[in-house]
């Protein structure tokens, strides 16, 4: 009974079959197509297969794949902490005082220092516990002494490179002398 | 005796053609990527008399100078001179350190670049140094805590505006503490320093029997006799107290011509004239640290005055960064590569 089903299913699909366009001539042009269109398909696979392969072939291969992971885990790690470092060196300088000044040298010297070049300028005659001269004034003679012995060890050092300068100096030195013993 | 009214004639003479201070002066080193420094220089005083000789930094006649002057709403006229040189790289400063005859150029200076490839970034350090002038003082920071260090470094101007300040009493108690310390730490120093001198006078004699680390043992010694008789050292001296106290009075005896020299020697080293400006630096890049101060122009800036480089060398230190934009972007388009490879990858196996 069901094997006369399924005979009878058969035959109305062959009727089917038979029916429909397009016909084609022969059991050859059949097959000729059937592989013209699995070729063409296969050509395609075949294609996008090998441009991937092409630029990711390396994650076949294994010491590429782990050399190439490391050194972007590398990159990544160094940016991080470089950027870390910057950004950590960026706060602290903004934290710095900023000073409103562009000419900030003005300095006086240390106390100490000051007293004791006064002692060598008076040849320790001079005490300051009981001076009547005022600290300003103190400070401009230490920085016209100061500056007069800069002027001197230049100018002498100018005197000692030029003997002929040197030697009329010496010269005019000795006439003072000479007049001061005839005086 | 002819050397002695030389030296006095020509000090007198000096004394009449005296002119008035050294100029305030600000030395601006703008840091190249390449190494090269734009030096700029502002000297400003109040009359128009700019010596070689009165400035405190390198100056001569192959820089570009310009003159001009400014009258305050006073009246008060200032002239200034400005200055500006490139140089090729540091060593041509430093060959300009050398060959200075400016009011400083006694003192050791140097400036120091480097330039430091760090792939996503470059790094460019800049530094001038002046070199300390005691060989055996002690550090301030031996002295001086953090807090007390910073006021100690920071521009006069700055400290002043503080003392006249909302917070001026405590300024004004850091600054007394500062002053305290500072004089302790100068005085200590000073003996230090002379001591050595002292002890290597004494080592060219054959027959020396006094070392630097037993003379070092009297050093606390010296310091109190200082501290409690400073008005009357001279004296003191003179008369051989500090010495017969220090190493005794057979000692004291034999050692006085050596022990006169080592103070010669300080007292010069002391009382070297130095006159004071002040550096600014501006770094390629980012700024990323440094030990300055950071003025209203943006520009890193140092007080140059000589207690910094007493007992150590005064560094003045600058370090900025310049990003790779290549490197990013190399490394960025690397790291995409790589990370697609390896989902594409797991794609397939999945």
């Amino acid at each position: 009974m069901k094997m006369k089903k399924n005979d009878s299913k058969y035959i109305k699909t062959i009727d089917l079959l038979r029916k429909s366009k397009p016909l084609l001539d022969s059991s050859g042009d059949i097959e000729r197509e059937v592989i013209r269109r699995i070729s063409s398909s296969a050509e395609q696979v075949t294609d996008s297969f090998s441009l991937l392969d092409l630029l990711f072939g390396w994650t076949n291969i294994v010491w590429i794949r782990r050399g190439l992971i490391a050194t972007s885990v590398m990159l990544v790690a160094l940016f991080v902490y470089q950027q870390s470092v910057i950004v950590n060196q960026l706060n602290w300088i903004s934290r710095q005082i900023v000073i409103n000044e562009e000419r900030p040298i003005r300095a006086t010297q240390p106390e100490f220092v000051r007293q004791l070049k006064l002692l060598k300028i008076t040849g320790g005659r001079y005490n300051m516990m009981n001076s009547s001269i005022s600290e300003d004034q103190i400070e401009i003679l230490i920085e016209s002494v100061d500056k007069l012995q800069t002027d001197f060890d230049n100018l002498m050092k100018i005197i000692q490179d030029d003997p002929d300068l040197k030697e009329l100096i010496e010269k005019k030195l000795n006439e003072k002398e000479q007049r001061k013993v005839k005086l | 005796m002819k050397i002695k009214s030389l030296k006095f004639i020509v000090s007198f003479m000096l004394v009449m053609i005296v002119s008035c201070d050294e100029p305030e002066t600000v030395v601006t080193n703008i840091i190249h990527q390449d190494g090269s420094i734009t030096r700029k220089i502002e000297m400003r005083k109040s009359d128009n008399k700019f010596e070689i000789t009165d400035i405190q930094v390198p100056l001569d006649s192959t820089w570009i100078i310009s003159d001009s002057s400014e009258i305050s709403l006073k009246g008060d006229t200032t002239w200034i001179k400005r200055a500006e040189k490139i140089f090729k790289n540091a060593d041509e400063l430093n060959l300009a350190y050398t060959s200075d005859t400016g009011c400083n150029s006694y003192l050791s200076r140097h400036a120091w670049f480097s330039k430091k490839f760090r792939w996503f970034n470059t790094i460019y350090s800049f530094s001038e140094t002046v070199g300390k002038r005691f060989r055996y003082g002690y550090p301030v920071r031996d002295y001086l805590n953090d807090e007390e260090q910073l006021w100690f470094y920071s521009p006069y101007n700055s400290n002043q505006a503080k003392l006249a300040g909302p917070d001026s009493l405590k300024y004004k108690a850091l600054s007394d503490s500062v002053e305290r310390r500072k004089d302790e730490w100068l005085l200590k120093s000073i003996v230090s320093e002379w001591i050595g001198e002292f002890s290597e006078q004494i080592d060219r004699e054959p027959d020396a029997v006094l070392w630097l680390d037993s003379l070092k043992k009297g050093e606390d010694r010296i310091v109190k006799i200082v501290q409690t008789n400073d008005q009357d050292l001279d004296n003191l001296w003179q008369s051989g107290y500090i010495l017969k106290e220090f190493i005794g009075e057979s000692n004291a005896l034999n050692y006085r011509t050596e022990a006169d020299s080592a103070l010669d020697i300080i007292e010069d080293r002391l009382f070297e004239s130095f006159a004071g400006y002040s550096v600014r630096i501006s770094m390629p890049g980012k700024l990323t640290s440094s030990n300055g101060f950071v003025d209203s122009s943006h520009i890193l800036l140092w007080p140059v005055i000589d207690e910094y480089f007493l007992a150590e060398d005064y560094v003045m230190w600058a370090e900025s960064r310049v990003p790779n934009i290549w490197a990013w972007i190399v490394s960025g388009i690397f790291v995409l590569f790589v990370g697609t490879g390896v989902l594409i990858r797991r794609n397939k196996k999945g």
